[in-house]
């Protein structure tokens, strides 16, 4: 197991874009310029904010009680919960020759590209659809608003909960980009019409006619579902102790129980985030511990279709082309080598893959 | 009083140019301002030094705060309300020398709050929020699979504690401030700051092995 050596912001990207730093200045001046005044929060103002919060907050959540599964009963005003522009403006399109940033009343987002349309098909308390219909648009999206956010884009649709992403119409093509969060793509072209996206990740769609041009892919036979439900945050915790249960074993030595965890965070919890890294973190038992290595493909096989971060792909596609070889599957350790030298041309396994293969 | 300009932050300072008496004057970029001399500038009021300022310092605490928070809207919203503050009560800005200093204990202060904040939504369940920056996805590009592992695992250990050990371990261990540094950062004596880390790091070391910075 690898220690962590302090301090650990070595390991951390400092990074910072300068966009964001942009967008928080904006607001920032907005503030001293006094067109958004910021309330000071001295002392008897903080327990004055929380007990209305608090009083609020009892208030909503009697009505969210006693009607909870009533939505559609809410009664309908001017804007029926719907978001605005920041100055409180409804709108049906955005988009025009040049390019646009629209702030939107619950901190959202959305900026397009120049020559880019966007039309709103439904914009109520639950949902925010749109269609895009040509050009790229950029969404900033907060996380844990009430909204269901949808952008149809010709051959794809996209479904988020709280997150940053770009969606962009190309000729025959989309090409979704995810910055934050997670993404749900639906799509016939896709593997059983869906696939989740995380932060770094990209998904380039094309029509049918222009698939077999698509860039490589790992075998669609070789990979079983990818995850089909949106993640479930109240099942987080339980799939946090999962992990938590299985390092510790680990670190005793318990195998057996570290797989059992393991394998049932994967059975429970594949459609979280962090799937990917039990999957891997499986596979790695299986293969440097237990011995096991043609159920160790099958789990890295697994992690590669739980869209992993791009840092953890490329381990798995290394740890893929060692346990095929291992279980005496040399074509499909080839096979597996080739596609990790397409994707990773100056990867950090290069060298050693091809020390490593010559010596088979 | 020799002439200047301002842009962009930069100062431009007109320097007549050698050999010329006069006629053509040639601007050079004077050296970066010192923070103290940016504090002096916003005290009295120039709206510029405030943007300097914060285009100096902004990126840091947009890290410290994506580190604490693990969130990045959060994170967006406490640097935000970290500056405004900051220029707000510019006048309590005893020693000019220490502006930065002032401004991250500013942050963390800020931090604390955001997570009483969420606290107290979460006990009446209207907390839908979701981390978004777990420590595993703000690992650099080249770590290895497994050390961003063990950032998860850390992750989770620390999500279990209590905000008031949570971050001075967080400023000790994954910033690598001073002891001292960490007190001044949370308005607390040397002394409480110890235990609490000292208690923070019993628990993440059941999970994980932390080598470095041991505070014994």
């Amino acid at each position: 197991m690898a220690k962590l050596r302090a301090p650990l912001s070595n390991q951390l990207d400092a990074r910072v874009e300068d966009a964001t730093l942009q967008r928080i200045w904006g607001r920032i001046a907005a503030d001293r310029s006094g067109s958004r005044p910021v309330p000071r929060r001295t002392g008897a103002r903080v327990w004055g904010f929380a007990g209305a919060a608090l009083v609020v907050a009892l208030a909503l959540a009697i009505v969210f009680t006693r009607w909870p599964r009533q939505p559609s009963q809410l009664p309908v005003t001017a804007t029926n919960g719907s978001l605005t522009t920041r100055t409180g403006e409804s709108f049906a399109v955005l988009g025009e020759a040049r390019a646009s940033t629209q702030e939107l009343s619950d901190g959202s987002t959305i900026a397009l590209d120049p020559g880019s349309r966007l039309e709103v098909l439904a914009n109520n308390s639950q949902t925010f659809a749109s269609v895009l219909r040509q050009g790229r648009g950029s969404f900033s999206v907060r996380p844990g608003g009430p909204r269901r956010w949808v952008v149809e884009a010709g051959l794809a649709t996209v479904e988020v909960v709280g997150t940053r992403f770009s969606v962009a119409r190309l000729a025959g093509a989309v090409l979704v980009k995810v910055e934050h969060g997670i993404v749900l793509v639906r799509s016939s072209q896709l593997q059983d019409d869906v696939q989740r996206l995380s932060a770094g990740q990209e998904l380039l769609i094309r029509a049918p006619e222009a698939a077999h041009e698509a860039p490589a892919a790992p075998p669609p036979s070789a990979l079983p579902a990818a995850a089909t439900t949106n993640a479930a945050p109240a099942n987080r915790t339980s799939l946090d102790a999962l992990l938590t249960r299985a390092t510790d074993q680990r670190r005793k030595g318990d195998w057996r129980g570290a797989e059992e965890s393991l394998r049932q965070a994967l059975a429970d919890h594949a459609s979280e985030p962090q799937a990917a890294l039990a999957a891997f973190t499986l596979g790695k038992l299986l293969l440097d511990s237990q011995g096991r290595p043609a159920e160790a493909a099958r789990i890295f096989t697994r992690c590669l279709s739980l869209s992993p971060p791009a840092s953890l792909a490329e381990d798995a596609w290394f740890r893929l082309v060692q346990a095929q070889a291992k279980s005496g599957n040399p074509r499909a350790a080839a096979a597996a080598a080739r596609e990790y030298r397409v994707r990773y041309p100056a990867g950090r396994h290069t060298r050693d893959l091809a020390r490593w293969l010559d010596e088979r | 009083m020799q002439p200047c300009a301002k842009a962009w932050g930069h100062v431009f300072v007109a320097k007549p140019r050698a050999g010329k008496s006069g006629g053509l004057i040639l601007l050079e970029p004077a050296p970066e301002p010192s923070d103290a001399e940016l504090a002096r500038r916003i005290a009295r009021g120039e709206r510029w030094a405030e943007e300097a300022f914060y285009r100096r310092h902004a990126p840091q605490v947009l890290t410290l705060t994506q580190r604490l928070l693990g969130n990045s809207w959060d994170a967006e919203d406490v640097t935000q309300e970290t500056f405004v503050t900051a220029f707000e009560i510019w006048h309590q800005l005893r020693d000019q020398e220490r502006a930065r200093s002032w401004l991250l204990q500013i942050a963390v202060r800020k931090v604390h709050r955001k997570f009483r904040r969420r606290r107290l939504l979460r006990l009446l369940g209207l907390d839908r929020n979701w981390d978004d920056l777990p420590l595993d996805a703000l690992a650099r590009e080249d770590v290895s699979a497994e050390a961003r592992s063990e950032l998860m695992v850390l992750n989770l250990a620390l999500n279990r504690l209590a905000p008031k050990s949570k971050i001075p371990w967080m400023l000790r261990y994954i910033e690598g401030l001073p002891l001292e540094e960490v007190a001044e950062r949370c308005d607390c004596s040397l002394a409480t700051i110890k235990r609490r880390i000292a208690d923070a790091h019993r628990i993440v070391t059941r999970h994980l092995t932390i080598e470095g910075e041991d505070d014994g």
